[in-house]
């Protein structure tokens, strides 16, 4: 209808900066896919859209807000641009299979192992999770579930298996000393604690089925329950005694537990109602605080955590003693929330939680000694694909730098533990976010009045969404895990 | 001589009517900040934007931003800038302008005179020559536009100054008082550098230099005739030097070394127009001018202008602007910039 020869003609690309700034790059433009820059010549405006510049302009990737330009992207750039922004990513069609069901495509983070041959199904952690764009970024930490002699070396292997940009900031390993006798665990309230003696429970019981054999023990066998059918955000309670306390003095409940994949699919599918506007929705994640808090406000707290109860001294009254929260569907998290003083020697604890959004491996209740300061140690070496990588580790070790781990890739750091006579237990704090890829198998299901209700109507959403979610939940385990990346063999180029 | 005064009641009719067509078709020009056609890729504003809201009062401006919530615009009356908020649920209908439209307006006298030659067949072909000119015309004015009927709000907001949303670092009292004192264009060359003896030219103009051609687009052009050295300087026509928030001017970003000394020299010459050079920071939000220096009119000889001043810590660019500050013309060449050791 409008006349836009002359737009094709004089090729430009415009850099909107979340400041107002505005760059116009002409007629060509390079991407260095390992600094993950956009390099060329043009002009910088302010938001008064006065100049600032005439120059050559080199443009970190992630500080923009969204490209503009009438250039069909081809290649290496359109994988770049459009996967590495969150402007695009609509036509990026990879060797990826997962049709059968689109949103149980893997989607990961960074995963760690501290055993490069592990399964993924045994991750040691994996890193921010709930770092979906560059504003979004945090420090995660994650019991790496490893103890470790002192005065040794110790790997971690980093993997991006997913199609995902990841964008690490920082890796550090906190090393908590422990003796004899002790373990070290992460408190969901954000301290270390030195734990002694631990007691599983005597009885588990969920909806009046006895579950104790699943809690009982940190061995890789989880309790998870089935979603509801007509509601994804229903609750239920599970109810556990603990008998035989020798020491009531100062008790925690410590849980290892993941999210099952509901989560997973629900990420994936508001990304597929964004559809081709996917760009608008993370522009306004980026930009607008309040976006997000409305996000945080609605679905997830619909979802909730695992909120924990104890039964009081009179055994009449259910005390809410906190509660427990780590996004991710494949690493098992290892977390205690201190309770206090018992009295007796028995104690019930109830959870409530989300139908089918967690799996639970063990539930313990422990004694804590004490709390305690882990010692930060740096990685002293970077490998990647068996080559010692000093860029990736000065990436690391700089706090204005991200190392950019794109799918397939896989780095082994090195850490040098100090002198002490006991042990280390080994916690892992990861910084940074990641940028997930747009899949063409979601582009179908654009429907922006779906994330109206996910951002004004979570509780309809989620009822709407149960019937769907139930369809594929029971085939979602192994379409997930089987769409994960081989980082030995996946290539995107 | 009843027929010769029914006759001359005709011409004046068709005559009004023709210019009245004419004043309709061309009263729909956009304002400045909205790019030619040939310059929608390099436009750094929004489009231009008419809202009308359920109380049935318009506005219009340019095209800040547009979220959920409200749509954002830089309004101008009088020479007064306002920037105004309006809910999205208030607006009733919308039209936005992203180039400036196509001027067919002049085909209306020119048919209709044209029609003079058809003798006895005028009646005729007149009436028939102003509807397909005045559909034409209008039909130019209507172009570069969308509305409510073809686009969405949420669509409309591509054409936004700030598509990612409003700047929260940015204030509405900055953009009122910077309003569009520099709109302009800009071509690059990477081997011109200064480009201070307008030698280098593209598409006929300099090159490096940004041009604020003010709403004269002929009103800065390189020349080659009577330059101070080389073979081009350039040509300052400054015939709309009123419209002060507008301009006509040339500006140029320079590196420069930090803690330095500096000597800008220039040649100017003019009979009548005045010229002042500003030195600025660009990292300044409000452009103001750190130095100024004024040229001297007299009978159109190159004169030698020169001023000295030292960067601060921390500085790495200096910008150059030279602008017409009354009605006239002037030429300007051999601009150097000289770090003084």
């Amino acid at each position: 209808m409008h006349d836009s020869s002359s737009l094709s003609q004089n090729l430009f690309l415009k850099a909107h900066m979340q400041n107002g700034d505005l760059y116009v790059l002409h007629d060509s433009w390079k991407i260095d896919t390992l600094k993950q820059t956009i390099a060329g010549h043009g002009e910088k405006y302010n938001y008064n859209r006065r100049l600032l510049n005439t120059d050559e302009f080199t443009i970190p990737i992630d500080s923009v807000a969204i490209f503009e330009t009438n250039k069909k992207l081809e290649g290496t750039e359109e994988s770049r641009i459009k996967g590495l922004s969150v402007l695009a990513g609509l036509d990026v069609v990879f060797g990826v299979i997962c049709l059968t069901v689109p949103k149980a495509c893997f989607g990961s983070c960074p995963t760690f192992y501290t055993n490069p041959k592990d399964n993924f199904h045994d991750a040691n952690a994996e890193g921010f999770s709930n770092a979906v764009t560059p504003s979004l970024e945090y420090t995660d930490i994650d019991d790496l579930k490893h103890v470790q002699k002192s005065s040794s070396q110790f790997s971690l292997w980093m993997k991006n298996e997913a199609l995902e940009t990841h964008c690490v900031k920082d890796i550090t390993i906190l090393a908590v000393p422990t003796n004899a006798g002790e373990s070290a665990l992460q408190g969901a309230d954000g301290q270390f604690y030195i734990s002694g003696k631990k007691y599983p429970p005597a009885k588990a019981v969920v909806d009046g089925v006895e579950i104790t054999s699943k809690l009982r023990d940190d061995d890789r066998i989880e309790w998870r329950s089935e979603a509801d059918s007509t509601n994804l955000s229903a609750k239920q309670e599970v109810i556990i005694d603990f008998e035989n306390i020798v020491n009531t003095e100062n008790l925690g409940l410590s849980i290892t537990f993941r999210q099952s994949l509901l989560v997973t699919y629900l990420f994936y599918s508001v990304m597929g109602y964004a559809g081709d506007q996917v760009s608008d929705l993370f522009a306004a994640i980026e930009t607008k605080p309040q976006f997000m808090e409305r996000l945080n406000n609605g679905i997830k707290k619909e979802l909730g955590n695992i909120e924990v109860y104890y039964l009081n001294a009179e055994g009449k009254e259910w005390i809410h003693g906190g509660s427990f929260y780590e996004e991710g569907p494949i690493a098992r998290n290892k977390q205690v929330l201190a309770l206090g003083k018992f009295n007796g020697n028995t104690a019930k604890i109830k959870l409530v939680l989300t139908k089918g959004f967690w799996r639970i491996d063990d539930c313990q209740l422990v004694e804590l000694k004490s709390t305690t300061t882990p010692i930060s140690i740096k990685p002293t070496a970077v490998f990647k694909d068996g080559q010692v990588s000093v860029k990736a580790r000065n990436e690391l070790l700089n706090n204005k730098k991200h190392l950019i781990s794109m799918p397939g890739d896989e780095y082994e750091m090195v850490f040098e533990l100090p002198d002490y006579e006991g042990e280390f237990s080994l916690f892992l704090a990861s910084t940074g976010y990641y940028l997930e890829w747009m899949r063409e198998q979601w582009i179908k299901d654009q429907d922006w009045s779906k994330i109206f209700q996910v951002l004004y109507r979570p509780k309809h959403f989620l009822k709407q969404q149960a019937p769907f979610y139930k369809a594929h939940e029971a085939q979602m385990e192994s379409d997930f895990w089987n769409s994960k990346i081989d980082t030995k063999s996946f290539s995107y180029d | 001589m009843t027929q010769k005064v029914s006759a001359m009641t005709r011409v004046i009719r068709i005559a009004a009517l023709i210019i009245s067509l004419i004043i309709l078709v061309q009263c729909c020009s956009a304002p400045k900040y909205v790019p030619h056609k040939e310059n929608i890729t390099t436009s750094v504003y929004g489009a231009a934007i008419k809202i009308q809201n359920v109380e049935g009062t318009i506005f219009s401006g340019e095209l800040l931003s547009i979220d959920n919530e409200k749509v954002i615009i830089l309004t101008a009356n009088k020479g007064i800038y306002k920037v105004i908020e309006e809910n999205t649920t208030n607006i009733t209908s919308f039209t936005l302008r992203y180039a400036q439209p196509v001027k067919y307006g002049w085909s209306i006298p020119a048919y209709g005179l044209f029609c003079a030659t058809h003798g006895w067949f005028a009646p005729i072909t007149l009436p028939i020559n102003l509807i397909v000119t005045t559909s034409i015309a209008a039909g130019g004015s209507q172009s570069y536009t969308y509305d409510q009927k073809q686009i969405t709000l949420n669509e409309a907001k591509n054409f936004a100054r700030f598509p990612q949303g409003f700047p929260t670092n940015a204030s509405y009292e900055s953009i009122e008082k910077a309003n569009y004192r520099e709109i302009g264009t800009l071509v690059y060359s990477k081997d011109a550098g200064l480009n201070g003896g307008f030698e280098t030219i593209i598409d006929q103009s300099p090159a490096n230099w940004f041009v604020h051609n003010g709403t004269n687009n002929t009103g800065i052009l390189v020349v080659g005739y009577s330059p101070k050295a080389g073979n081009h300087c350039l040509r300052i026509n400054a015939q709309e030097a009123s419209n002060t928030d507008a301009p006509i001017a040339i500006t140029q970003i320079v590196n420069v070394n930090e803690s330095s000394k500096y000597r800008i020299g220039f040649y100017a010459k003019s009979t009548d127009l005045v010229l002042e050079f500003r030195l600025g920071d660009p990292s300044d939000i409000e452009g103001r001018a750190i130095k100024t220096l004024q040229t001297k009119p007299a009978n159109n000889e190159w004169i030698l202008y020169e001023i000295e001043f030292e960067t601060m810590a921390n500085q790495s660019t200096v910008r150059m602007e030279f602008a017409g500050l009354n009605r006239g013309i002037a030429y300007l060449d051999e601009i150097s910039l000289i770090e003084i050791k």
